[in-house]
């Protein structure tokens, strides 16, 4: 199946929130959907789940109308919530019940992903006795306890230690393998970038960058290198290479331990790899550069752009 | 629908399962049937006026002996009763004009003693007599009236001027009452006599009163009062139990995040349709329970009660459909306001504050009915019984005691079905934009505006 979310508008009270969102994603793959707080990220979530309807654009599954009611989605909202005085088996088989399940099947399949996720043993214990990564995990459960073919995880690690963050990674490896479509929101870009092939930025209601992360990475990375050096720390370099070499590159940033340079001419990788033969500059590393989900983030939605 | 059947299910559960739901329906359906069940295993006959058994009150020309005679008083035509007082009544009679036996006709259940003085009287009311005594230490009670009962005396200047002296006075004290009737009864013989009449014939003339017996063709407002009073009661409490739950529970959805599942999971108008039918539901579960408890163990010990509450228990079918029409509907009205009100706020504390303007219309109405109960066919009661939030109230009274043609009926209802249409949709919709909001509360005024929008 493939989703597409073409130039949603949203706007409440007379101000628009959603500028006209677009982004699409494909089963068996996952969705990185980012942004600040407050980019219109859960707003847009809501409005593909129909919470609220927009007020221009569409939602479109294989070329035709999204109506949500017709297929199964497991969501995990960031805004955790479920029912502390309830058992954990009971809140879970009736939120699947509401999602079309039948009574026996919602709880077998409910007791299954408790095992699942090594919390089986709390099925009639009531939600608010357990840890909080353990009621994580039972809300975890409870997104995918009707075995959905479109998942939303909204922030999904926040709260888990490294243990239960790996078999929640575990978790949505296998989903993704079994065709599900996830999306995935978070400010963990670590997590985005080992689960999403494809990612969208949100900055004020706007996508501000779309696609596959790796053409993203690469695209940002065109016409950079890396440096650095055994006898120069990364200042010293800097202004090395900004006096001797600023003809073939020029300092773009200057990290903790390299330098990432932007070619001023053609061929400028191999111009330079012949001009520092020429200089006292004891090579440590270089190659091109590829920028992580971080560096695109923070390019993207940052204050700067 | 039939996600609207699981939240209802689950709504009703919720409310059913609770300790407090069974402990107060099985608490006071037990209460109802043991109370109505005593006279079938008590004699209640000296507690309750009027139960077979009971002699509390029989007429004066069988009870009251003449004044310092002692023989049995024929003259009386039953103007007179006598008292079921069981204490013990000191006499001083220092004009000589009434006497114990008198006073002891009057009360034939007390003890009569005489005292020499008023001085003397004071001291045997405040402290009792030897016999008293005797009998409190017999029991080991230091205070005698825990033995004799109460006390009390009167002084008796003359048949024109008495004093009356109590220990502890209770709020229902009719001794006096019943004293003044005897002396009275005694001055107008003792007056009459004077003047040469025969008193007993003059006491006939006005101690007539005529055979007659009342049919009531239509409504009896009289006996019908009681239970329209008690059904509003009914149902102003489950309105205010009820539709504050669905509140708080709307609320602590918000609160608690569940809405975030929820309303991704299913429909606003499933969930607040479910959760104000199901508060509806358990409350006529529980009314119904507690009255039908009532009911079964008035029919069962009917006898022993010698039909006496029948005006309470037969109900007419006609006021039990009015009820369930109106009460039901109304509820509904008052509790889908409750619901909005409770996806305005973002924790449960906020709800009383915020149910304030429903909670102000309801008891109004409320209050506005009471006011004008023994005025069922009056302007405000017709004016009350078509507007949709009173005529819960209204309609209902004017269908249990006073005179409303069916059309008036059935405007009223489809007037209150109508304003339960517009209340649910514009509620469903605020319900919708409301749960999703957090912070500080949302006014009214605002989420009517956000629910005029288009693409909610």
């Amino acid at each position: 199946m493939k989703l597409e979310v073409r130039k949603i508008r949203k706007s409440f009270g007379g101000k628009e929130v959603l500028h006209g969102i677009s982004f699409e994603v494909e089963s068996g793959r996952a969705l990185g959907l980012l942004g600040r707080n407050g980019a219109g990220k859960t707003t847009t979530i809501r409005v593909l789940m129909d919470v609220f309807r927009p007020n221009g654009g569409e939602v479109l599954a294989d070329g035709k109308p999204f109506v949500p009611k017709e297929h199964k989605i497991g969501y995990l909202p960031e805004e955790r919530g479920l029912y502390p005085q309830k058992k954990v088996l009971d809140q879970m088989a009736y939120l699947a019940r509401l999602r079309g399940m039948g009574t026996k099947e919602a709880r077998e399949s409910g007791k299954w992903w408790l095992e699942r996720l090594e919390i089986g043993e709390y099925a009639d214990r009531k939600l608010e006795t357990l840890s909080k990564g353990n009621q994580q995990k039972v809300q975890l459960a409870q997104t995918l306890i009707c075995n959905p073919d479109i998942i939303i995880l909204d922030e999904p690690f926040s709260g888990l230690d490294p243990v239960n963050s790996q078999i929640l990674k575990d978790v949505v490896r296998e989903q993704i393998s079994m065709g599900r479509l996830v999306i995935f929101s978070s400010h963990q870009m670590g997590y985005v970038e080992e689960f999403c092939e494809d990612i969208a930025i949100i900055n004020h209601g706007d996508i501000v960058l779309s696609g596959s992360l790796r053409e993203i990475k690469h695209e940002m990375g065109m016409d950079r290198l890396t440096l650095s050096a055994v006898n120069y720390e990364a200042g010293r370099l800097a202004e090395k290479v900004e006096t001797e070499l600023s003809h073939l590159v020029r300092v773009e940033q200057v990290k903790k331990e390299y330098l990432i340079l932007k070619g001023q001419c053609e061929d400028a990788k191999r111009k330079l790899l012949a001009a520092l033969s020429g200089t006292d500059i004891d090579v440590a590393q270089t190659g091109m550069y590829e920028p992580s989900l971080n560096d695109i983030f923070v390019a993207k939605a940052g204050d700067g752009e | 629908m039939k996600q609207f059947g699981i939240v209802w299910k689950h709504e009703f559960l919720n409310y059913v399962k609770t300790k407090s739901f069974i402990g107060i329906t099985a608490g006071f359906a037990l209460l109802f049937v043991i109370i109505l069940s005593l006279p079938s295993f008590f004699d209640l006959s000296g507690l309750i006026p009027g139960l077979p058994g009971g002699q509390t009150e029989t007429e004066y020309e069988e009870q009251v002996p003449d004044a310092g005679s002692g023989g049995a008083m024929t003259g009386a035509d039953g103007s007179i009763r006598t008292s079921g007082y069981e204490g013990t009544i000191y006499l001083c009679d220092a004009g000589g004009q009434v006497g114990t036996e008198f006073v002891a006709g009057l009360f034939p259940s007390a003890r009569v003693v005489e005292a020499s003085s008023e001085e003397e009287l004071k001291t045997l009311v405040e402290e009792g007599d030897a016999a008293l005594m005797e009998a409190a230490e017999a029991i080991g009670d230091g205070e005698s009236e825990g033995a004799g009962g109460p006390r009390c005396g009167f002084f008796v200047e003359s048949l024109g001027a008495y004093r009356y002296y109590v220990k502890n006075r209770s709020f229902s004290d009719q001794v006096e009452g019943t004293f003044v009737e005897g002396i009275s009864y005694l001055y107008r013989n003792a007056e009459l006599e004077k003047l040469g009449a025969d008193s007993r014939a003059v006491e006939r003339i006005y101690g007539f009163s005529p055979a007659s017996e009342t049919i009531v063709l239509g409504k009896d407002s009289i006996s019908n009062f009681l239970y329209t009073y008690l059904m509003i009661f009914v149902l102003y409490f489950m309105v205010l139990l009820y539709g504050n739950s669905v509140a708080v529970s709307v609320a602590q959805e918000k609160s608690n995040r569940a809405m975030e599942v929820l309303v991704t999971s299913t429909s606003s108008n499933s969930l607040i349709f479910g959760k104000v039918l199901a508060g509806a539901a358990a409350g006529f579960v529980q009314t119904g329970v507690m009255i039908g408890a009532a009911l079964a163990s008035y029919q069962l010990n009917r006898e022993a009660w010698g039909g006496m509450l029948d005006f309470v228990f037969h109900i007419p079918g006609t006021v039990l459909l009015a009820f369930a029409m109106f009460g039901l509907f109304g509820y509904i009205l008052y509790a889908f306001c409750y619901g909005v009100l409770g996806a305005l706020v973002s924790k449960t504390e906020d709800v009383s504050r915020n149910a304030g303007p429903v909670m102000f219309l309801f008891v109004a109405a409320f209050l506005l009915t009471m006011f004008n109960l023994q005025n069922s066919d009056g302007i405000v009661m017709k004016v009350l019984s078509f507007i949709p939030f009173t005529s819960p109230y209204g309609m209902f009274v004017r269908v249990a005691m006073g005179n409303v043609a069916l059309w008036e009926i059935a405007l009223s209802f489809l007037l209150l079905l109508g304003t339960v249409w517009l209340v649910a949709g514009t509620g469903a919709k605020i319900y919708r934009m409301g749960t999703l909001m957090y912070g500080n509360p949302i006014k009214l005024s605002r989420a009517f505006r956000m629910s005029r929008e288009k693409n909610q």
